[in-house]
């Protein structure tokens, strides 16, 4: 245990959800019920897990299925959807929550990768989202506060974790990646920009950038140092499941 | 921590969610996390400083790592077992999580305790990979298993100097910088570089290119890859 970028979450995290709970105004005697949905289930389920054993807190992983019946004498304090860009699942699941839970706020989380969290936010009226590059002890504190998430959205412009520095890509936009991807897959421009419902202009705008911030001067060479970094063929992470 | 617990070390994902996976894992019977870390990079480095039973890595977006680290820690750190995190539904991550190495492969979609029946499972010497797609996996990899004999066959058939062409077209290179360097006229440069593309099947110097990385043709036949690094001007 220890050293850096090893955290134990448990110790601040929960003294941060029960002083947030704790507000004055607030009645410290019930439990504050956070109920999950939505995907990817293995983290939410975790995550789930981790603030089920707060004090104070009881939290709750719901199956689609499940929304309608779960017990509408205890609505939760909070809705916690998981959103990831390349399901359109939890979008749909966002009517039944609003259906079952009227006024319960609803809070997004997505993977870190979308840049459309904020139109989505808006679109679904969701009173907030975050991104999951947070740590968790900054999700928790903003999850206490849905209204206002500042301090996720300030931290999505800080360079994305994932990375090492040496990674030659790691400059490159997400947009910018899905071209790529779909270059080292042997497509031309044209297909490209069909792929990704973009002009070919756009596309031809896209490769020039990646060409200019990597530093090479043929698609060739593009595709020769995107494939030694690791970059794998496939189709647009975005567009492919929608 | 019991003595005969499974170590584990996760990485290469989002914070919160390893966080997450960190306390979930934590808590079952028979499972001690040793730690965590956001990128490929630094999972690599805390595994071959750790030593862990299992590294669990996130592959479940594209520009999550989760591969790259699998196949270092596969690389440095032999004794670990690796299961990469994936998408469910998209076998192109599973393919490439085998290619890399992986001895197992958890969806998103999974729940937690099917992640720690992998993990006992994979730390016990067995592979793990969702019954549904299995088919997918293995339909996906003989499709690579005879695209890669044909890329080898065609490979085999072109000529030395052919070859030494074409490392000048996998590094970027045009048909003057080539020339310059094997010492041809551009005009015969030019006409390898055209005999290549129809030897490899291929349609262009980009396609080309990418037959030889996926297929690692330059390793596999003995060509040194250093003239690729040199030839890319500019690049620090």
């Amino acid at each position: 245990m220890g050293g850096e970028g090893v955290f134990e979450p448990g110790a601040v995290v929960k003294s941060t959800v029960v002083s947030a709970f704790d507000a004055p105004g607030s009645r410290t005697t019930s439990t504050r019920r956070i109920l999950l949905a939505g995907e990817p289930l293995l983290y939410l389920q975790a995550l789930s897990e981790l603030l089920d054993s707060i004090p104070g807190v009881s939290a709750s992983l719901v199956q689609p299925g499940e929304i309608g019946h779960a017990a509408r004498v205890d609505a939760p304090a909070l809705i916690l959807l998981g959103c990831p860009p390349t399901s359109d699942g939890p979008v749909e699941l966002s009517g039944s929550l609003r259906k079952s839970y009227p006024g319960v706020p609803l809070v997004l989380l997505d993977s870190g990768t979308a840049r459309d969290s904020a139109e989505k936010t808006a679109s679904l009226k969701a009173s907030a989202w975050f991104s999951t590059s947070v740590s968790l002890d900054e999700l928790v504190k903003g999850l206490c506060n849905p209204t206002n998430p500042t301090g996720t959205r300030t931290k999505r412009h800080s360079p994305r974790p994932g990375h090492r520095g040496e990674w030659p890509l790691s400059s490159l936009s997400e947009r910018e990646l899905s071209v790529l991807r779909l270059v080292v897959s042997g497509r031309s421009n044209n297909e490209i920009a069909e792929a990704l419902g973009i002009s070919r202009h756009t596309v031809r705008t896209h490769l020039q950038n990646v060409m200019a911030k990597i530093l090479v001067r043929s698609k060739t060479e593009l595709v020769s140092v995107a494939m030694r970094s690791g970059i794998r063929a496939g189709t647009s992470p975005v567009t492919r499941d929608a | 921590m019991e003595a005969d617990d499974v170590t584990v070390f996760l990485g290469a994902g989002m914070p919160a969610e390893l966080e997450a996976l960190e306390y979930a894992l934590g808590r079952r019977e028979g499972v001690s996390v040793l730690g965590w870390h956001p990128t490929a990079g630094g999972t690599v480095e805390k595994v071959a400083a750790e030593k862990p039973d299992v590294a669990l890595v996130c592959a479940d977006f594209p520009d999550r790592d989760g591969i790259t680290a699998c196949t270092e820690i596969k690389c440095y750190c032999t004794p670990t077992r690796v299961i990469v995190i994936g998408p469910s539904g998209d076998n192109s991550v599973l393919i490439s999580a085998v290619k890399a190495g992986a001895d197992g492969f958890v969806t998103v979609n999974d729940s937690i305790d099917d992640l720690v029946a992998a993990v006992h499972e994979v730390s016990r010497g067995a592979s793990h990979i969702p019954p549904m797609m299995l088919g997918g996996l293995l339909r996906g990899l003989i499709e690579f298993r005879r695209e890669d004999d044909a890329a080898f066959e065609r490979f085999a058939s072109l000529g030395k100097r052919e070859r030494e062409v074409l490392v000048g077209i996998c590094a970027g290179l045009g048909d003057q910088a080539i020339a310059a360097r094997l010492h041809l006229s551009p005009h015969t440069a030019r006409t390898h570089a055209q005999n290549i593309l129809g030897k490899l099947g291929v349609h262009s110097r980009l396609e080309a290119t990418r037959m030889v990385l996926e297929h690692d043709l330059f390793a596999r036949f003995g060509i040194e890859m250093a003239g690729l690094a040199e030839g890319r001007g500019g690049g620090t």
